[in-house]
């Protein structure tokens, strides 16, 4: 296959993944007391039917075939021929998972297993056969149908909907029935077309059956090899038109033979859903004006997709990277403004106010092109309750609320994992079992609440369940028994909570399937602190428990303190900063000489001079009316010496290890608003780099 | 008698771009050079080798300033109105990687082709051998020219931005 097609290749396969999502999500709508409309139905059709075409154009046979079997049984759903039941949405939502398992491996460039579908195939002829076991015929796919690709457009519709017209006993009277005399002329051969592959084109089109003349073949002697002096004539039963067979079979050989189509249809009396198939069946010539269901190509599952474009997200980063750069430019041309004082000047500063004006709008909507609504990551729960709440036995209704509101792409992607990890423990620890709800006086359906809500500069996705709540004195007897915390420690609630996200911290007595094994909710914090959020427990028993995690609006912003170390800026996440203050010499205490503790209320916070740690020669090494800024890492709090404190501003956090390598001590670096780069602390490392400086001064200082 | 033509350089560039360096001139392949930039003061980068001088802001992408008279342990330089970088790409599988290189002074453009092109001496222990991929001797009407080619692979290398133990000098960072 040449580049090209693997370009478009990729974008069938998202575009397939897509309509999988939609698929999914209307079989989902469907349970024991609501029924699917129409509507829905057809867009079940639509989904597989648009999947099929394009596996067959990229020769992915394999989906092909197995889409059209999905294709078959909906056909006849919305043709109110079979009814939808519990067992056969339960088969479709199976195809969408052997259908995604599929592509992922073909996008993987892997070779899939396609016998895996069988048995979901046997359970389709179940259904279309309504319990009678048929032999299933095989037709397999023609493979000439991408040798007419050269001299038309193929139309898989009509190709397939052939093969299930001559399969499926019901529909087997066509609309139209032709004789056709075809005689190509002795010279055929010379302009490059062959008869034969011109009648197994016809043959596609419906039945036929037909008869060799050979009353022009001349005696062995004088027959020459390259002239054609065959005849045909041809019975053909069809739905198509007269001026459909001479486009798709005899296009190209229309003056190089002698042919005749007559049509001799007789009368049949037509069954009543014969009118619907017709109307229904997707238009051979796309000039057709009644077409009621889109080309196979357009990805109609959810409408709102209908005015989208690809863009890839490289060109995004761009653009975004060139919109950062104007806001510099822009504000740098602000700061001139309070110089310009003289009236004729007055366009000028107007000109400007209005420039920072656009400027931040232009800002505003590129970053908003990264964004997705959080519905993409939320849509696979309630999939997932639904087997969880059949495999565990207990009835769970899933709320879903502000699924709109609108995400980082790449946050997105990096927050499902850790969602799908609470939401299972909500489940499996939070809610209690039937029987026990019932005894305390609860509903027995255990309900999990999803909720997305922007607050501040932030983005807060919470968990609640109704289950019951974190059992603090089940917590504390597990961070005794493991030595995370000592007998008689006092601790608040919140602290308690936070003791589960210490690593292999479990309090379920058993490990079951789903979760117990007490990986989790260590990773979980992880993850989240990796897209510079936080993650909160509030909890009471017997009634619940809510988990809050709170993100920065986009991966690349930050909110920092900027602060001075000698010449240099930094910058510092405030995400990580608990308090800053101005030292005061009286409150140092020297524990050894180069080991400073500060004496702040009731702690004793460690001094880490940064200019000690970056070899910068600071403005002053007194630590007098210098800045401390409080960090915790690790439950313990830490002080950094920084010579200046300035602004407070959001930053769009640049890589450095994309040109350069990874800084230790540095997490990004920033573009300041001069145009400058200032460097982005990681707190937790220089922290700890700083510890193990202290740990080799006290060794050494032993020796 | 005829010696052999020692192609130690793998790939001979069809032009070059040349600069000074310590009086020295140096050469790159020009279809590795992004643009030229006059002399910024960049950012320092804690605990990094001597010859790199910090990151600068390229449209929104953080560069890293490799000074090779540093490298090349040269004694005589400042930063004067000559003084420019040399923004160099190169791709990896990673992606596009870009540094910039100081400069004394740019110098020429060359059409380097077979014929003008002769053989590469051996280069001896000099500093900061790794960065050069070799000597490129070619004609230049009358006179033979010779520049050093630039290994633009190895300036780029990720170890190359971790401190080597000899170069310890705190006191040459970030003042």
């Amino acid at each position: 296959m040449d580049i090209d097609l693997k370009q478009f290749q990729q974008a069938f396969f998202e575009e397939s993944l897509e309509l999988l999502d939609g698929v999914e999500q209307t079989l989902l709508k469907f349970d024991d007391s609501s029924e699917l409309d129409m509507e829905s139905i057809n867009q079940l059709f639509r989904g597989m039917h648009s999947i099929k075409g394009g596996s067959a154009t990229f020769g992915f046979s394999g989906i092909a075939e197995f889409t059209h079997t999905a294709e078959t049984y909906l056909d006849l759903v919305r043709n109110n021929e079979r009814t939808l039941v519990k067992e056969s949405v339960n088969t479709l939502l199976q195809s969408v998972d052997w259908l995604r398992q599929t592509i992922a491996t073909l996008q993987a460039e892997a070779e899939p297993d396609y016998s895996s579908c069988l048995p979901v195939k046997e359970e389709y002829n179940v259904f279309i056969n309504q319990g009678e076991p048929k032999k299933e015929v095989s037709i397999p796919l023609k493979k000439e149908a991408p040798a007419t690709q050269e001299s038309d457009e193929i139309d898989l519709d009509s190709l397939f909907d052939s093969m299930v017209d001559e399969r499926d006993g019901q529909v087997n009277s066509f609309k139209n029935n032709f004789d056709i005399f075809f005689k190509p002329h002795q010279k055929i051969f010379y302009s490059g077309n062959d008869p034969g592959r011109i009648l197994k084109e016809l043959e596609t089109l419906g039945e036929m059956s037909i008869d060799l003349l050979e009353s022009s073949i001349p005696d062995f002697k004088n027959y020459e090899i390259d002239s054609c002096n065959l005849a045909w004539k041809i019975l053909l039963k069809t739905n198509f038109e007269k001026d459909d067979i001479l486009k798709k079979a005899f296009d190209w050989v229309l003056d190089e033979c002698d042919l005749t189509i007559e049509n001799i249809s007789c009368k049949k009396e037509t069954p009543p859903p014969e009118p619907q198939v017709e109307a229904k069946t997707p238009a051979p010539k796309k000039s057709e004006p009644k077409k009621n269901s889109p080309t196979p190509k357009d990805p109609s599952a959810g409408s709102k997709e209908a005015n989208s474009i690809r863009v890839s997200t490289e060109k995004l980063d761009v653009l975004i990277n060139m919109v950062g750069e104007l806001i510099i430019t822009q504000s740098m041309l602000g700061r001139f403004e309070n110089t310009i004082d003289s009236k004729s000047t007055l366009n000028l500063k107007e000109g400007l106010t209005r420039l920072d004006q656009n400027c931040r709008e232009l800002q505003e909507c590129v970053m908003r092109l990264r964004m997705l609504p959080v519905s993409t990551v939320f849509n696979r729960f309630p999939r997932m309750i639904r087997e969880l709440s059949a495999k565990i036995d207990k009835k769970i209704q899933l709320k879903i609320i502000g699924e709109n509101t609108e995400m980082d792409k790449t946050m997105l992607e990096k927050l499902s994992d850790p969602l799908v990890h609470l939401v299972r423990n909500s489940v499996d620890h939070g809610l209690e079992a039937e029987h026990i709800r019932k005894q305390n006086g609860k509903n027995p359906q255990g309900t999990v609440t999803l909720s997305a809500y922007h607050e501040g500069g932030s983005i807060i996705v919470e968990i609640t369940d109704d289950g019951a709540g974190l059992n603090k004195k089940n917590i504390t007897k597990k961070a005794v028994e493991k030595g995370l915390i000592s007998e008689n420690e006092v601790l608040t609630d919140e602290q308690i909570y936070k003791l589960i996200f210490q690593p292999g911290f479990s309090t379920a007595a058993q490990v079951t399937e789903v979760s117990g094994r007490g990986v989790g909710m260590d990773v979980v914090r992880k993850n989240i602190e990796s897209l510079n959020g936080s993650i909160e427990i509030k909890s009471e028993m017997g009634v619940g428990t809510t988990i809050r995690v709170q993100l920065p609006l986009t991966l690349a912003i930050l909110d920092g303190q900027l602060i001075t170390v000698g010449h240099e800026k930094f910058i510092m996440p405030l995400i990580s900063l608990k308090e800053i203050i101005s030292i005061k010499s009286q409150n140092i205490y020297s524990v050894t000489e180069s080991n400073q503790m500060y004496h702040l209320r009731e702690h004793y916070i460690p001094i880490i001079r940064l200019y000690e740690l970056f070899g910068i020669t600071p403005k002053k090494t007194e630590l007098e009316n210098s800045f401390l800024n409080i960090v915790e890492v690790g439950g313990k709090l830490y002080g950094l010496v920084a010579d200046d404190l300035l602004t407070q501003q959001q930053v769009v956090i640049k890589s450095l290890d994309h040109n350069y390598r990874r800084v230790d001590g540095v997490s990004g670096a920033t573009i300041l608003g001069d145009g400058t780069v200032a460097l982005i602390l990681d707190v937790s490392s220089l922290v700890r780099n700083a510890v193990l400086k202290v740990a080799a001064t006290i060794t050494s200082s032993f020796h | 008698m005829e010696y052999e033509k020692n192609n130690a350089i793998k790939n001979i560039p069809n032009q070059l771009l040349t600069f000074i360096i310590g009086g020295e001139e140096f050469g790159v392949d020009i279809l590795s050079v992004v643009e030229i930039r006059g002399w910024e003061e960049p950012t320092a980068i804690p605990a990094s080798p001597a010859h790199v001088k910090g990151v600068i802001n390229l449209r929104g992408v953080i560069i890293p300033i490799i000074d090779l008279r540093q490298k090349f342990r040269m004694t005589d330089f400042n930063y004067s109105s000559t003084t420019v970088i040399v923004v160099l790409q190169m791709a990896t599988p990673e992606g596009k990687r870009i540094n910039g290189v100081v400069v004394d002074a740019i110098s020429d453009v060359y059409n380097i082709n077979l014929n003008n092109f002769s053989d590469t001496p051996d280069m001896g222990n000099i500093h900061g051998k790794e960065f050069i991929a070799g000597l490129i001797n070619f004609q230049v009407e009358d006179e033979t020219k010779m520049v050093i080619l630039l290994d633009v692979e190895q300036l780029m290398k990720k170890s190359e931005t971790v401190l080597d133990k000899s170069e310890l000098t705190p006191e040459t960072q970030g003042e």
